[in-house]
């Protein structure tokens, strides 16, 4: 038996709920959607997920600033890292989603302008990263730029929509998910798969942290 | 401690200072002014007449790629000696509040000019001209915080030009798309009602970019 933190049993035990029960679970049969419904419970929690990585990366540049311990610089880069994977994956599943409901990859849906800005901002917050090469500066710098992108992403989230009207579901006079879609059956795995893929997200943060801090001993040991 | 109009008595000495010596050096101002200018010239040689949504488009992408290409140079003649007597001279605030008011007058003449160019070449689209204009303006006060803090973020990693782009356009695209839909208002003449809400929160982005870049800079300040 490995021995695992909490939350990291949570997420393995949700997620063996989650993937045989996404794939094989009941859903209810409805026109155009038919059996891409069950991307819900792939394609929403990569959002979630997104959010709350890309909130901890923010968080520990906060406390970066605060304290100068570079091992939140490590945290700011790992949440960012996995938070980037997320938002890909997010695009990825909602584009194929996407093509089979409302008939195109792009719409120019502002969800999906407000995710491809965001995604936009965290690559250029690595290549920010990567143009240092003094491990201090580097932390200092892109911990300034990482809260900035994320107090100018928060705005985003809510100006893009009211800009334009979505075709997602809840927005611009389209009924939401919960009035119709969403029946018991659903949320017994929604609510799971939510909660399995955030914390996996945090999970694959801790492995590229741990991973970091390893090279770099080793880089100042044989350097 | 600097008391209040000692801080203001400061400002006004560095804006003085900032102005004078970009007199100066005429052939870096003439250089900005003329890259939009060209800019201009080029989109009325492959449009000649622009209808009115173009207008706006091309206007907005030109005022987007001089601006980051005027204000990426924000910190970038002070070094050495006069950086380190400009520092000796105010605090974090101050110092930025200098460069944020002068970066605002700056666009404010890169606009005025830019505008002037497109009606004499590409013809004037617009019932409501001086809207236009105004709210422009209320548009610089964020893009010139954004851009001042990012050129100061992008100063530190002495990779100016590409990184400075890359760093800039997803951060100040939600300000864009405000400023976009609001000269599509004074396009069509729409009554002011029509653009109020757009107006506050671009008055809101304002003020939210503006105090995350006070917040954030004395973290930028010396090394």
């Amino acid at each position: 038996m490995p021995r695992l933190q909490p939350y990291k049993w949570i997420a393995l035990l949700s997620l063996l709920l989650v993937i045989p029960m996404g794939w094989m679970g009941d859903v209810p049969r409805k026109i155009i959607l038919n059996e891409s419904i069950r991307n819900l419970y792939f394609h929403v929690p990569m959002w979630f997920g997104m959010i709350f990585l890309l909130a901890a990366s923010a968080w520990h540049s906060l406390v970066y600033l605060r304290k100068r311990q570079l091992q939140h610089d490590h945290w700011a880069d790992a949440y960012s890292v996995v938070g980037l994977l997320f938002g890909l994956l997010g695009l990825t599943t909602g584009m194929v989603w996407a093509q089979f409901t409302w008939g195109a990859w792009w719409s120019g849906d502002p969800k999906q302008n407000a995710s491809a800005i965001a995604l936009l901002m965290y690559l250029a917050y690595r290549v920010l990263r990567n143009s240092f090469t003094q491990p201090e500066t580097r932390a200092r710098i892109s911990a300034v730029y990482n809260l900035f992108a994320f107090s100018c992403l928060i705005p985003l989230l809510f100006i893009l929509p009211r800009l334009t009207d979505s075709l997602h579901p809840g927005n611009g006079g389209n009924p939401g998910f919960n009035s119709y879609d969403l029946d018991g059956r659903m949320r017994l795995v929604f609510y799971p798969a939510v909660l399995a893929f955030a914390l996996l997200g945090f999970w694959l943060a801790n492995v590229y942290a741990r991973m970091q801090r390893i090279s770099q001993f080793l880089q100042n040991r044989f350097t | 401690m600097m008391t209040i109009s000692g801080s203001f008595r400061t400002l006004i000495t560095l804006i003085r200072y900032e102005l004078r010596s970009e007199w100066r050096q005429q052939n870096v101002l003439g250089g900005i002014f003329l890259y939009s200018a060209t800019a201009v010239f080029v989109s009325y040689m492959t449009f000649r007449i622009l209808p009115g949504a173009t207008w706006v488009a091309v206007y907005w992408l030109i005022m987007l790629f001089s601006s980051t290409h005027a204000l990426g140079r924000s910190f970038g003649q002070s070094n050495g000696d006069r950086l380190l007597f400009e520092q000796s001279l105010s605090a974090p605030g101050v110092y930025l509040a200098s460069k944020i008011s002068y970066n605002i007058l700056l666009l404010s003449i890169i606009h005025l000019l830019t505008t002037t160019c497109m009606l004499v070449w590409v013809g004037n689209p617009f019932q409501d001209l001086l809207r236009f204009s105004w709210v422009a303006v209320v548009g610089y006060i964020g893009l010139s915080g954004a851009l001042t803090l990012i050129s100061a973020i992008s100063r530190k990693a002495n990779a100016q030009a590409t990184l400075m782009v890359v760093l800039s356009f997803p951060v100040v695209m939600p300000l864009m798309l405000l400023l976009i839909r609001l000269s599509m208002h004074a396009l069509d003449g729409l009554n002011p009602v029509a653009s109020q809400t757009y107006l506050a929160q671009l008055g809101a982005l304002d003020v939210l970019i503006l105090s995350t870049a006070f917040l954030l800079f004395p973290y930028l300040w010396r090394d």
